[in-house]
């Protein structure tokens, strides 16, 4: 079994700053990634703006909040309203992350970390199967950066990811700046993990800039993608073959040009991948 | 502490009961027994990166949707009253949207702003306009389908008010210190205030409103037919002529605002005979565009009067 999800190119995430470029029908691109919270509201400038990126290109939805890992019943009347917002936009496909953000009804607003056991995977397969049904389609789910471990795991991470995708027969997106993230922080190999991965459940890739403290890296968003995680960007490639991908800038974000240049250097090195993988086969 | 409830219990009890920089003081010690450490960093650093962003990610939030409220207070107050904000009403909804819905009810009862009595109100009008920002869309009445009503319909004419208006009262002239929120406490009186805040295009703007707009909004609101918005106003202004003119005019300065709809009047809701009708009739060539937060109150607008004793009004039944 396989994640059925087209490939749809080298896109970026739809953000406020390029709001009035998405208006005006100047925004070029692929197709958009949009985070689904942000467009769950009655009315206004953000469903004018996610109706119009609907007329310029594919549009996919990314939530943050479904709190997957969660031990708390699933949150119906946000699975009602995201239902809802798939109706109304229609995306080649919905994802989420591999998480959890909510215990007691109480929300972090963050991607808070799992301990890779075999009762979390139980319980996260079960969600994610829930949440397929409630929803009537596969979804994608995203490994997160995170920034400790629990000493009880039993599993890489990659182990945990691959085996709830095909428990749950969902995709995987893979962040290969977080699995880089992580490979840092907690000292494991990042080509490992994108190696494990079976490649037919690899819907889509994201790419994003990190920063960098004394004892750590931070999934900040704010930059451009480090030569490192270029690298690991190009093993993914060479694993996978082409798989859409996303460029995430969402602190700091640059020029409409410099935000699509990263797109499309993300383009390059696939077509160049792509190129010696034919060359190898001939 | 290693089931999967106990831990995301005490992860979360841990970085959410004393948000801020001091929240390692709170970290639970058995869920710190199952974080892995090592020499560059030990469990309570690792859980604390959690703590921070927990932190800054919901403090952000509130400052960005609270401009107004944090710039009278100043950075060290706004952050000290929003930890204890958070404490007292952690989120509850899956949106970052909503986590300050709490926050002008919090500010009405908190010890620490008291010398701001004005703050609440401030925090409503700030809250307000988020949720007109992205209120339900509606096709507003035009100009054009205005002067397409006959004359003799419009005593039973129902228009409401789009989704995206909210009408909020104030003890305090809360729209003046919004315009000018960025010092120190300004020297506000007291002044009762009524302001409607709407959304036109993708703009909110807010605007006073005097003792007549108030009455004739407020029966607008109730589902007034147009003869009954009228009769409402006649109870302030004491002659129906006046009335009537007023209220034409109040019509038309909410069509050009974009703020109504309208609904199609059963003939049951027409309960009110009027003696006098005033036909709404804009000239465009004299009406000036929005300022950016308030409605133009120079604004020209001529109305057609015209007596509607041959007219009878149609009563329910
Ligand atoms: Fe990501």
């Amino acid at each position: 079994m396989a994640i059925d999800v087209l490939h749809l190119g080298h896109g970026v995430g739809l953000r406020t700053s390029h709001y009035p470029r998405v208006l005006d029908g100047t925004a070029s691109v692929d197709w958009f990634e949009a985070i689904s919270e942000n467009f769950m509201v009655p009315g206004g400038r953000p469903l004018t703006v996610l109706e119009h990126a609907r007329a310029l290109a594919p549009v996919v939805l990314h939530g943050v909040s479904l709190s997957l890992g969660s031990v708390d019943p699933l949150n119906e009347s946000y699975l009602r309203e995201l239902k809802t917002l798939i109706q109304r936009c229609e995306p080649s496909w919905v994802s989420d992350h591999l998480c959890w953000g909510s215990v007691g009804g109480h929300y972090a607003h963050d991607l808070l970390p799992l301990p890779f056991t075999e009762e979390a995977l139980r319980h996260v397969v079960e969600r994610a199967r829930r949440v397929q049904d409630r929803l009537g389609r596969q979804i994608l789910v995203e490994n997160v950066s995170s920034y400790l471990t629990f000493s009880h795991s039993t599993m890489p991470e990659w182990e945990f990811l691959s085996a709830l995708a095909e428990r749950a027969d969902c995709g995987i997106l893979l962040d290969v700046n977080n699995v880089y993230v992580s490979s840092v922080n907690h000292g494991f190999d990042a080509a490992a993990y994108v190696r494990a991965l079976r490649p037919a459940r690899v819907g889509q890739i994201h790419l994003a800039g990190h920063s960098e403290t004394d004892t750590r890296l931070i999934d900040t968003h704010d930059g451009p993608v480090v030569p490192a995680v270029w690298d690991l960007y190009r093993l993914a490639v060479r694993c996978f073959g082409p798989v859409s991908t996303l460029v995430e800038w969402d602190d700091h974000v640059p020029e409409w040009d410099v935000l699509c240049a990263e797109a499309e250097l993300a383009r390059a090195v696939e077509t160049e991948v792509v190129g010696e993988r034919r060359a190898r086969s001939a | 502490m290693r089931a999967l409830r106990d831990l995301q219990t005490a992860f979360l009890r841990s970085i959410a009961t004393a948000p801020g920089p001091e929240a390692s003081g709170s970290f639970d010690p058995a869920l710190l027994r199952v974080v892995d450490g090592d020499a560059r960093q030990a469990p309570g650093d690792r859980l604390d990166v959690y703590a921070q962003m927990y932190w800054m990610r919901l403090h952000t939030v509130l400052r960005e949707d609270y401009p107004r409220v944090a710039a009278m207070l100043g950075d060290d107050l706004f952050s000290s009253v929003v930890r204890a904000y958070l404490t007292r009403f952690p989120s509850t909804h899956p949106s970052v949207r909503w986590v300050g819905a709490r926050f002008a009810d919090f500010l009405a009862q908190c010890r620490e702003t008291a010398p701001w009595p004005l703050l609440p109100d401030l925090a409503r009008l700030e809250w307000a306009r988020l949720a007109i920002f992205d209120a339900a869309d509606a096709p507003a009445l035009r100009m054009e389908d205005v002067r397409a009503i006959p004359a003799s319909e419009w005593p039973k004419v129902v228009l409401r008010p789009i989704p995206a208006l909210l009408v909020l009262h104030s003890p305090w002239p809360i729209h003046e210190c919004w315009a000018d929120a960025d010092g120190p406490a300004p020297r506000v009186r007291p002044a009762e205030t009524h302001l409607r805040i709407w959304r036109q295009g993708d703009a909110v703007y807010q605007a006073p409103m005097d003792p007549c707009e108030r009455r004739a909004l407020e029966a607008v609101v109730s589902g007034a037919t147009f003869a009954a918005t009228c009769a409402a106003l006649e109870t302030l202004v004491g002659d129906p002529e006046r009335a009537a003119r007023d209220a034409a005019q109040l019509v038309l300065r909410w069509v050009e605002d974009e703020i109504l709809v309208r609904v199609d009047a059963r003939a049951s809701d027409v309960t009110a005979s009027r003696e006098w009708i005033a036909v709404p009739v804009a000239d465009p060539g004299e009406t000036a565009k929005n300022g950016a937060v308030a409605n133009s109150s120079s604004r020209q607008i001529r109305v057609r009067l015209r007596r509607l004793d041959d007219r009878p009004v149609r009563k329910g039944g």
